[in-house]
């Protein structure tokens, strides 16, 4: 403390007579290697989870904050990063695990089946539903619409300034690969897709949409807690196949491939940390879980530990099989995801 | 981008009746330059012809002439993934600057915490008044507070941390590359693009390959930081040293000094303006990337913003969102007090003050020791007290739900009915249309027709590089995107100036109101653009108007501002002399002030593209496609060639614009 | 003059401005007038052929319109400005094949400059403003100060010294360049242009303060100036600039009472000459060989024409010139003092000479 204080001292003294401003900088990055230092002396390592732009992923991780630093009393970090800056972080040790992953194909042969620097940490147990939303209203009054036929025909009813004269298709967050252009050509829908360009954008047009009862169609998935909000009805798409899949981009003509959701970590892990690792392998809960810890932090406004101590204290045994259970089973990503 | 203009021919043309009609020199240059104007404009002519002979008239940039850049870049980006954790550049070099970078940040952020909260507001309030800014101490005390109130003070103060340093390191990079610049021509002309290539490159294009080299969290936030946000402090600095009175500099020399010697005690003294101008520039612009940091890991008061936007709510983002509004504004304010006091060229005699200098410093240095130790004895360290809490975000969304309610719909207001009418309008009558034919334009005549209307503005080396940028932009492969962006980008222009450039006369007529203005202009240009994603959206609908309106909304600042400066800084006695002749107000604007505040007029012009064009990412995220949208996908969707090609192509427009607004300012000499 | 007592001597100095402009040096396009010479070669030549000597103690004013190349051959003294051809001696030293510390070394310790701008630093006090040159040599703190609070007291500017040069009026902030200039104790002074941006009163007592130093310290003294009136008060010679070229050399006497060419007879014209001749350009050869004849008509040869004015006007009869030795020298009656005061060219001469392009009068003086 006392160094560290006349350190602060002499600091503060720089900034007071607007001093020396480099002296600073080695001043700072000296005292930042003492720190460093000290830390890696100290017994349990700092476990950082990877927190992704959609509320689901923040789910898992407060839930996982609660039981680690709870229960296995290792501290642990949330840290918000986007999807693609993850695999490196994950590869480099720099991010623990991801307790979310959405396909990724690419990255987990670079990583995965590659480099061995990230573990396949089995799956998480909702299964990502990718594909065509309605609200529900609409069904009252277009009962047709339940399939993409019926959505053919009726085009006219989704053509907006921006579109005009065709109908418009509402796509979702530019991180999501899509096929809705695609389809749209394949299946002949008089449709144009627009981008939203960002989750927020595409959430705010479907709820000013919603409170007016208005048409909309858009890319949408579940889990998701905003289907917990708002009541959205799936439209049917011709169903997937492989061989849909092999296609090139422009001609897919099928729905899309159902993402069993998976987990994965750092490789060096299991060494520095055996049960947080245990954990996140047999970490796994069902898609109304994620979004009941969701809906409590986004609409009911609770704090993230508070929303993890409800759910941790009403789901006890669930908990207890992440701690002392088997890992979850596992299932690579597939092309085309 | 301060580059002065080359003479301008059209504009010599236009003066040369003034001059004596028997000077024979004079008859032959203006004979001179219109020859050589009507056999250049018969190039292009003929270039147009030629072109279209080949080209035919078909829209679109051909195929042929694409290499495939994207696919280029993404083979670097993946030999950078293979080789990040073996080749020793990455392992020995970059990585221990990545640590270096990340323990800096962390050392300081263990100083805040140190000093705890009230120790850290009595440091920068202390600061602010013993450099004789009272009212900037208060601001301070008021604006941290509200850190600690909306819950965000240690974001609050990682933002701070991960921001000193990252305007630490443009200050100790940029100023001595600026000095390198003022002292030779060549470097000067070697820096200019590359400051041009980082100011406008979207940050989002170069995050993937940052985090690939220096790792997720506070060593990529600085890095991806200080590449945008050092050029001004480079500019200024050498700005500044040029600005040193030559005769000034001869006295230097003249008493033998060595370069060193009159670099440090008389050019550097006496460029320190600029330079302060030059650091809080890197501030305000190294607080607008605080969100993009923190999608790579920096943390910060970024996280709530991304958190907000996840569960759209917008009165969440708005309080963070004010929160980076209010650090930007503490570190200028005590960045340009500290620097006036440094740089007081009054002598403090004869000022009445009512505690000396020195007491002054001891009280100041008392309150300070008291604070850090009421702090971590008595109010619990680094974190602000949980229980003084104050919830701002429902209020706020209840307010912007009562808004659209109001103002969305069609029969909300008077003859142009509600947002969504205006939206409409606007998109069916004017974007959509302007799209179309921006897309419909041959790509020849395209890229002669603009090089044309640089060789009116401009003469003809801009013309060959406005040619040359036209040409990239296809070849990059982005023709038709940049097309879908250049028409929103024009329609947002004209919005700015069809209601900035007025603004700014009424502010120069009413002082109050100009008074009311800057406040919520300075607002308008740090507040995150992240922020209003979700109003723009409400109100406006995704689509390319959306887009427009972001980049309205964040670009007006300079139309108004500079408007108001080109005015204000008129003359006084060309003032007097317009009302001598009895000039009614409109008759004094349009005859005497605005001609006279031309220069700077267009200089608004100018910045205001530059901003429209900063805000295409945005536009991008509220489904405004073009250019903004492939940057925004090249993040997400790991395409990096594609993200960067789009960036690439911003910075080309950039470039283009520039140096066409830039081509008159110089011409009216005298 | 004798070597020991010259400090500044300047041969065939040669400064050309423009594209390729040392190129000129010697072609026969440099003798070209120099409108011609700018339509021809884009190229202004700011010093041609300049040669002088300036002795130990001695005023040497350069005159000139704005343009006339002045302040570029003031400035070449120092190598502010580097000539294209001619040598340059400053104190016995070869400034021209200095090498860059050797220049350095001057500058610090043999010759300091006043500046037209006054050239203040304004982010420096008072005090260390006429330290500066003390402070690049590398002197004491305490030394520079003690040096400099008693320079402040020879200017009259004592008690400003912690002012900064903002606060200061421009007759003070010039005090302050001149206590700045003296503060090295150099051996010569450059003042280039250093009052013509203040007020008359303000410049007249500059001036005064100029000459009550000089007759304490003995520095050599090159002053730029475009104000007659200051050129002929100060200088103990004047040299005529223009076009680059020195048009005449000589005493402030030489200069009114004899100019050599209708450009200087111009410039000279409306000076009031009984208040710069004396007794000694005037007087003839004394008719009567001794003194008693003159009685008390006696006027020293130093004496202004106007103060012998009344001497003479008070009688028909002549007036003796006498020197300090008490010997006749020579003597004056009214005739030959009114024409030495009337002998002046006339207007039309005046008008004659100044439309004639100068070319023709210059390439003479340039061949000479």
């Amino acid at each position: 403390m006392s160094i560290k204080s006349s350190r602060a001292l002499r600091l503060k003294r720089l900034v007071r007579w607007g001093g020396a401003i480099a002296a600073g900088t080695v001043l700072l990055s000296a005292c930042g290697s003492s720190s460093s230092s000290t830390a890696t002396t100290a017994p349990k390592p700092t476990i950082t989870l990877v927190t992704n732009s959609w509320e689901g992923s923040l789910a898992n991780n407060v839930v996982a904050q609660y039981v680690i630093e709870k229960d296995l009393h290792y501290p642990v970090k949330l840290l918000d990063l986007a999807e693609i800056p993850a695999w490196p972080a994950t590869a480099s040790g720099s991010v623990s695990a991801v307790l979310e992953v959405w396909g990724h194909y690419n990255h987990y042969q670079t990583y995965v089946v590659g480099n061995h620097e990230v573990i396949n940490a089995g799956l998480e147990g909702p299964t990502g539903n990718i594909g065509w939303y309605i609200p529900t209203y609409l069904l009252k009054s277009h009962p047709e619409l339940a399939t993409w036929q019926g959505v053919k025909a009726d085009w006219q009813l989704f053509v907006t300034p921006q579109t005009a004269p065709q109908g418009e298709f509402l796509d979702g967050a530019p991180s999501y690969v899509t096929n809705d252009a695609a389809l749209v050509k394949t299946l002949g829908i008089n449709m144009k897709v627009v981008y939203a360009g960002s989750e927020a954008a595409q959430l705010s047009q479907i709820e000013t949409a919603y409170k007016a009862k208005k048409p909309i169609i858009f890319y949408w998935y579940t889990p998701q807690y905003f289907n917990h909000v708002y009541s959205f009805s799936q439209v049917t798409l011709p169903p997937f196949t492989q061989a849909c899949a092999k296609l090139p981009a422009a001609d897919i003509n099928c729905a899309y491939p159902p993402y069993y959701l998976y987990k994965i970590m750092n490789s060096k892990l299991p060494t520095t940390a055996p049960s947080v690792a245990k954990f996140i392998q047999a970490f796994n809960w069902t898609a109304a879980d994620q979004n009941s810890v969701s809906y409590d932090m986004a609409v009911n406004k609770l704090s993230g530990p508070a929303a993890a101590a409800k759910f941790v204290n009403s789901h006890q045994s669930l908990v207890q099989s992440w701690i002392n259970g088997a890992p979850t089973a596992k299932k690579a990503p597939v092309l085309g995801t | 981008m301060t580059v002065l203009a080359e003479p301008n021919e059209q504009v010599e043309l236009a003066t040369m009746p003034d001059l004596p009609p028997d000077r024979r020199t004079t008859k032959t240059t203006v004979s001179k330059l219109a020859q050589t104007r009507w056999s250049g404009l018969f190039i292009f002519f003929l270039a147009i012809v030629i072109s279209a002979i080949y080209g035919g008239f078909h829209s679109g940039f051909p195929t042929s002439l694409v290499p495939n850049i994207a696919t280029w870049f993404n083979s670097i980006a993946n030999w950078i993934t293979v080789h990040q954790s073996t080749a020793p550049f990455f392992v020995h070099f970059l990585t221990p600057i990545g640590n270096w970078l990340g323990n800096s940040v962390n050392a300081l952020t263990d100083v805040l915490n140190w000093l705890s909260w009230p120790g850290v507001i009595a440091v920068f309030a202390g600061t602010a008044v013993l450099s004789g800014k009272w009212r900037v101490g208060i601001f301070v005390v008021i604006a941290m507070i509200y850190f600690g109130l909306i819950g965000l003070w240690a974001a609050s103060m990682s933002t701070l941390a991960l921001m000193s340093v990252a305007v630490l390191i443009s200050v100790v990079l940029g100023v001595p590359l600026g000095i390198a610049a003022a002292a030779s021509r060549v470097v000067e002309e070697a820096i200019r693009p590359v400051l041009d290539l980082m100011q406008m490159l979207p940050a989002f294009a170069y995050l993937v390959p940052i985090v690939l080299l220096f790792g997720i969290g506070n060593a990529g936030g600085i890095i991806a930081t200080v590449i945008y946000a050092i050029a001004p402090v480079i500019r200024l600095t050498m700005l500044g040293i040029h600005s040193v009175p030559y005769e000034t500099v001869e006295a230097g020399k003249s008493f033998g000094s060595n370069r060193w010697q009159l670099l440090r005690k008389v050019q550097l003294p006496m460029a320190l303006k600029p330079i302060v101008l030059g650091i809080n520039q890197v501030i305000m612009m190294a607080l607008s990337v605080v969100v993009i940091a923190s999608m790579i890991g920096t943390g910060g008061l970024g996280d709530p913003i991304l958190q907000a936007l996840s569960i759209v709510d917008v009165g969440d983002a708005l309080v963070a969102g004010v929160a980076i509004v209010f650090l930007a504004m503490i570190l200028d304010r005590i960045v340009s007090a500290v620097a006036e006091n440094v740089g007081r060229n009054v002598s403090s005699k004869g000022q009445r003050q009512l505690i000396s200098p020195r007491n002054l410093r001891i009280l100041v240095g008392a309150f300070v020791i008291v604070a850090i130790a009421l702090g971590n004895l008595v109010g619990g360290g680094g974190s602000f007290p949980p229980g003084l809490s104050l919830s701002l975000s429902s209020p706020v969304n209840s307010f912007l739900s009562f808004l659209q309610s109001h103002l969305y719909h069609f029969s909300s207001m008077p003859i142009i009915g509600g947002t969504s009418n205006l939206s409409s309008f606007t998109t069916l009558e004017i974007l959509n249309p302007l799209t179309r034919i921006l897309g419909d334009i041959p790509w020849w005549l395209a890229i002669f027709g603009t090089g044309v209307i640089g060789y009116l503005i401009a003469g003809w080396r801009r013309a060959v590089l406005v040619c040359i940028g036209v040409t990239a932009i296809g070849v990059l492969g982005m023709w038709t995107d940049a097309s879908v962006t250049l028409a929103q980008v024009l329609i947002a222009l004209v919005m700015c100036l069809a209601i900035g450039i007025p603004l700014g006369i009424c502010a120069y007529w009413w002082p109050t109101l100009e008074k009311v203005l800057r406040p919520i202009l300075d607002v308008l240009q740090t507040m995150p653009a992240f922020v209003y994603l979700i109003p723009v959206v409400l109100f406006f609908s995704v689509g390319n108007m959306a887009g427009v309106t972001a980049s309205f909304v964040y670009a007006l600042a300079p139309a108004v501002r500079l408007t108001n400066l080109g005015l204000r800084q008129i003359k006084v006695d060309m003032i007097e002399a317009g009302n001598s002749f009895g000039a009614t107000r409109l008759q004094m604007l349009r005859k005497v002030e605005l001609p006279a505040a031309r220069s700077t007029i267009i200089l608004a012009i100018n910045q205001t593209i530059m901003l429209v064009l900063a805000e295409v990412i945005v536009a991008g995220l509220v489904g405004a496609g073009g250019l903004g949208y492939d940057v925004v996908v090249g993040l997400g969707r790991d395409e990096f060639g594609l993200g960067l090609s789009a960036g690439l192509a911003i910075v080309v427009l950039g470039i283009v614009f520039d140096r066409l607004t830039q081509g008159r300012p110089a011409g009216r000499r005298g | 003059m004798e070597k020991s007592q010259v400090q500044i001597s300047c041969k065939n100095l040669w400064k050309v401005f423009g594209p390729k402009g040392a190129s000129l040096v010697g072609s026969p396009d440099a003798s070209l007038p120099p409108a011609d010479l700018q339509e021809k070669t884009g190229c202004v030549v700011a010093i041609r052929d300049v040669s002088f000597e300036v002795a130990r103690g001695e005023v040497f004013v350069v005159m000139g319109l704005s343009g006339s190349g002045k302040s570029t051959l003031i400035r070449s003294l120092t190598r502010l400005v580097d000539v294209d051809a001619g040598e340059i001696e400053l104190c016995q030293r070869d400034v021209r094949k200095a090498d860059k510390n050797q220049l350095r070394d001057i500058r610090r310790h043999n010759v300091s400059m006043v500046f037209q701008q006054f050239a203040l630093f304004p982010h420096r006090r008072v005090v260390d403003n006429v330290a500066f040159g003390l402070e690049i040599q590398g002197v004491k703190k305490a030394d520079r100060y003690r040096k400099v609070d008693e320079l402040l007291q020879i200017v009259g500017l004592s008690g400003f010294a912690n002012s900064f040069p903002s606060e200061l009026s421009g007759g003070m902030q010039q005090r302050v360049g001149l206590a700045r200039a003296l503060a090295v104790d150099p051996e010569v002074l450059l003042f280039d242009e250093a009052f013509s941006a203040l007020d008359p009163l303000i410049r007249r007592e500059m001036q005064d303060q100029v000459i009550h130093l000089q007759e304490q310290l003995h520095k050599t003294v090159v002053f730029v100036s475009h104000d007659l009136d200051e050129a002929l008060k100060l200088g103990d010679r004047i040299a005529i600039m223009r076009n680059g070229a020195f048009v005449q050399v000589g005493t402030p006497e030489e200069v009114v009472g004899a100019p050599k060419d209708g450009y200087v007879a111009a410039f000279t014209r409306d000076v009031s000459r009984s208040k710069v001749l004396t007794a000694r350009w005037a007087m003839q050869t004394p008719k009567y060989g001794n003194l008693s004849s003159y009685e008390d008509r006696i006027v020293s040869p130093t004496t202004l024409l106007q103060g012998v004015l009344p001497v003479v006007l008070a009688s028909e009869l002549p007036v003796g010139v006498v020197d300090t030795n008490g010997r006749l020298i020579g003597e004056l009656d009214r005739r030959s003092v009114l024409a030495a005061i009337n002998d002046g060219p006339s207007d039309a001469e005046v008008n004659e000479n100044h439309l004639v392009p100068a070319a023709a009068n210059w390439r003479e003086e340039v061949a000479k």
